[in-house]
């Protein structure tokens, strides 16, 4: 008896476990199956946006010049000839071998960080309201899906007939939610240029939303292991860079009836196509 | 009894198996993935406030009140950053609320709403022993986090490289960079009408400040070069109409002469350590790249080709040399290794390629290019590859690198009218993207321009 319960046992925990594989293996392969298509977001440029970006180049080109004028009125001082002597002569770049310059001439440098600002973020983003927000997010997410599951369900069941239908339907949504997200995080990023092999520098950006579109938490930044240590600070302002765009642009603008999909989102930003070659 | 235990045990698993698959599902939910290849290939948009004075802010130094230094320094490190083409700072008229000196830290929405991405803030204030002491906070106004803070004491005089200093950590924190703005330029200072030109060698701040000429007039000079390791310069002068090589310390400001050589010596230049000088020596008609050992003063020869092989430039690791040669019929660009073996030829563009210059970076050589009648600025790797064109104007030439290997300065000459009248020869930079080019302010005119490493 007890040999054939235990039999019976690990039958059932052979049984549960390939049950479970079945359920939560699947949607990985669906995911897997369906490639992300690629010529969709070209539909989501609207004129506004161009625009703006134009008018950004245009602002870019314009800004400059008051700065340069203002910069101007010291050449006037430095047309006289004479401006050696006095004004902080060239052995002064050695200054500790000048002797009227006291020896410390060279500035120390003392990181100052964090000594004196205490920083007290926490309390300025205020996690009350923060907390608010995640709660707010899951009542949400308890909330809303529920009606729409059904809906789904239903729609579901219709597009089981035509399944090629229905596949192609799917795609097209997360495509259009995919473009959605892609049109508002480009306009506030400002990938860092010149950088050696900065086309290289992909980063991985993980962020959660609130049904608001706002972020729940600060960006996370994923796997960033794998990059040598030369190129270290060059990955670090290109993550930083990614995660302001992403700051920037809260709160996102996406549809509600979707939450489900759209509430945890990995941004990739890959700059190889604007600064490769 | 025993069906009941067994119908248990199945209860149990399958709500196990329930559970379980409630909580991996969400796990398993698949995460939204979104690829964001475009952005804005803008400047980055900076707030830089007047450093706040500290203490008695109408304190006199020896650079003015307090409040003035701070307000001087903080113009330098806009223009440093602005001229980068990489910054935009924003202008002072459209800050809200300015930071006080007792303020930890700044109000970020009041920058974010004036669309400043990144915020300098900073104290000047007096040590009783006169010097200034000079602090100022980087920070990232969405992130509402510190990304860097330095302090730094020296004779207030000094506020402007205290400026360029300042300039450099801002610059390397956000690009991930060395800067190059504590850093200084020799050129040639041109005065005079055409037939008496007088040629001073001179030195300037990266930013045109603190001019100054280093030798008189007298003799003619040429081509000067910063060591790229001291502050030192190698440059040729005509000497009894004799051209010759000479260095010149800045420090100690002693000029000597490199060597006497019976024959023509021209284009020299500092390998990477700073201690050996190559160059191309002419005889009889024929100019060959030789190396020599600054210690010993032994020279060596490296090519032998009966072609003209000049204008040599070390690879910043020493391992490589590029020169132009006309060995193959016209003027093209040639890569050996440092001892002179494995000569092979780089450029195949259309036109003529002269003055290579290897980037301190490593990854590019700048050049001067003549074609279709002009003489252009342009970039390319070291096997030839990725050719780019920077400028285009009717006479561009002579590159030098700035340290951090991003900007390249060159000097623009503009030919005069029919009359002779508004010919002109000035300094330039422009950047690796090509779109930042800009003059650089000199009193006279001005050639051959040489970038110095950063001073230290």
């Amino acid at each position: 008896m007890d040999d054939l319960r235990l039999g019976f046992i690990f039958s059932a925990v052979f049984h549960v476990t390939l049950v479970a594989v079945g359920i939560v293996g699947i949607p990985a392969l669906k995911r897997d199956l369906a490639p992300l298509p690629e010529a969709i977001p070209v539909e989501l440029v609207t004129v506004d946006d161009i625009n703006r970006i134009r008018a950004a180049a245009r602002r870019a080109k314009l800004q400059p010049k008051p700065q340069r004028t203002a910069e101007a009125p010291p050449a006037a001082t430095r047309q006289a000839p004479d401006a050696a002597p006095d004004a902080v002569p060239l052995p002064d770049a050695k200054p500790a071998k000048k002797p009227q310059i006291k020896p410390r001439t060279k500035p120390k440098i003392m990181p100052t960080a964090a000594l004196r600002s205490k920083p007290k973020p926490p309390s300025s983003l205020d996690t009350g309201r923060l907390a608010a927000l995640i709660d707010k997010s899951i009542r949400e997410t308890e909330a809303a899906p529920r009606a729409p599951e059904k809906d789904n369900r239903k729609r579901l069941e219709e597009a089981v007939r035509s399944s090629q239908l229905a596949s192609l339907g799917a795609r097209r949504s997360t495509a259009t939610l995919e473009a959605m997200v892609q049109a508002q995080v480009e306009r506030c990023w400002n990938p860092p240029a010149g950088a050696k092999d900065a086309q290289d520098l992909i980063v991985k950006i993980r962020i959660w939303l609130t049904l608001e579109g706002k972020l729940v938490r600060p960006p996370q930044i994923l796997g960033q292991s794998f990059f040598s240590s030369a190129q270290d600070s060059f990955y670090r302002v290109a993550a930083e860079s990614a995660a302001r765009a992403v700051r920037r642009c809260a709160p996102y603008t996406l549809p509600r009836d979707r939450y489900d999909q759209w509430s945890e989102i990995d941004l990739k930003f890959d700059p190889s196509q604007m600064l490769g070659g | 009894m025993d069906v009941m235990r067994r119908h248990f045990w199945i209860f149990v698993f399958l709500g196990a198996a329930l559970a379980g698959a409630a909580a991996f599902a969400p796990t398993a939910h698949a995460v939204l993935e979104v690829d964001i290849t475009r952005g804005n290939i803008e400047p980055l948009p900076i707030a830089i406030p007047g450093l706040s004075p500290e203490g008695l802010t109408d304190t006199d130094t020896a650079a003015g009140t307090l409040e003035q230094l701070g307000a001087k320094i903080s113009r330098v490190i806009s223009a440093d950053l602005e001229r980068s083409g990489l910054f935009r700072p924003i202008d002072p008229a459209a800050f809200i609320r300015l930071p006080t000196a007792a303020e930890v830290r700044p109000r970020f929405s009041n920058w974010r709403a004036i669309a400043a991405q990144a915020l300098v803030t900073g104290k000047v204030s007096l040590e009783p022993d006169g010097r200034a002491r000079i602090e100022f906070r980087l920070w990232d106004v969405f992130a509402e986090s510190q990304m860097t803070g330095l302090r730094y004491v020296a004779p207030p005089q000094n506020w402007r490289r205290v400026a360029h200093l300042i300039s450099d950590a801002i610059y390397r924190r956000l690009t991930g960079e060395a800067g190059y703005f504590d850093s200084r330029i020799v050129y040639i200072s041109e005065s005079g009408p055409k037939t008496q030109r007088v040629k001073r060698l001179s030195i300037m701040d990266q930013d045109g400040a603190n001019h100054r000429f280093l030798t008189s007039g007298e003799d003619l000079v040429l081509t000067p070069r910063f060591s790229p390791s001291r502050q030192e310069i190698t440059y040729m002068a005509y000497y009894n109409d004799q051209p010759r090589v000479y260095l010149y310390n800045i420090d100690t400001g002693k000029h000597e002469v490199l060597g006497d050589f019976p024959n023509m010596t021209f284009a020299p230049r500092f390998s990477p350590d700073g201690n050996r000088v190559i160059m191309s020596l002419a005889e009889a008609g024929n100019s060959d790249v030789y190396l020599m050992d600054l210690r010993t003063r032994a020279v060596r020869r490296l090519t032998t080709h009966p072609g003209i092989d000049t204008s040599p430039s070390f690879s910043p690791d020493g391992t490589h040399i590029v020169f132009n040669s006309d060995r193959g019929g016209s003027q093209q660009l040639y890569v050996m290794r440092a001892d002179g073996s494995d000569i092979h030829r780089i450029s195949f563009g259309n036109g003529r390629y002269a003055t290579p210059v290897w980037s301190p970076r490593g990854d590019l050589i700048a050049f001067t290019k003549i074609s279709q009648a002009k003489f252009r600025i342009g970039v390319m790797r070291q096997d030839g590859s990725g050719e780019r064109l920077l400028t285009d104007s009717y006479q561009d030439e002579g590159p030098t690198w700035s340290p951090n290997g991003r900007v390249l300065m060159y000097f623009r000459q503009i030919p005069s009218d029919a009359q002779g009248e508004g010919g002109s020869t000035s300094l330039w930079s422009v950047d690796l993207t090509g779109y930042n080019e800009r003059p650089v302010t000199a009193p006279n005119d001005a050639s051959d321009p040489a970038w110095s490493p950063l001073i230290r």
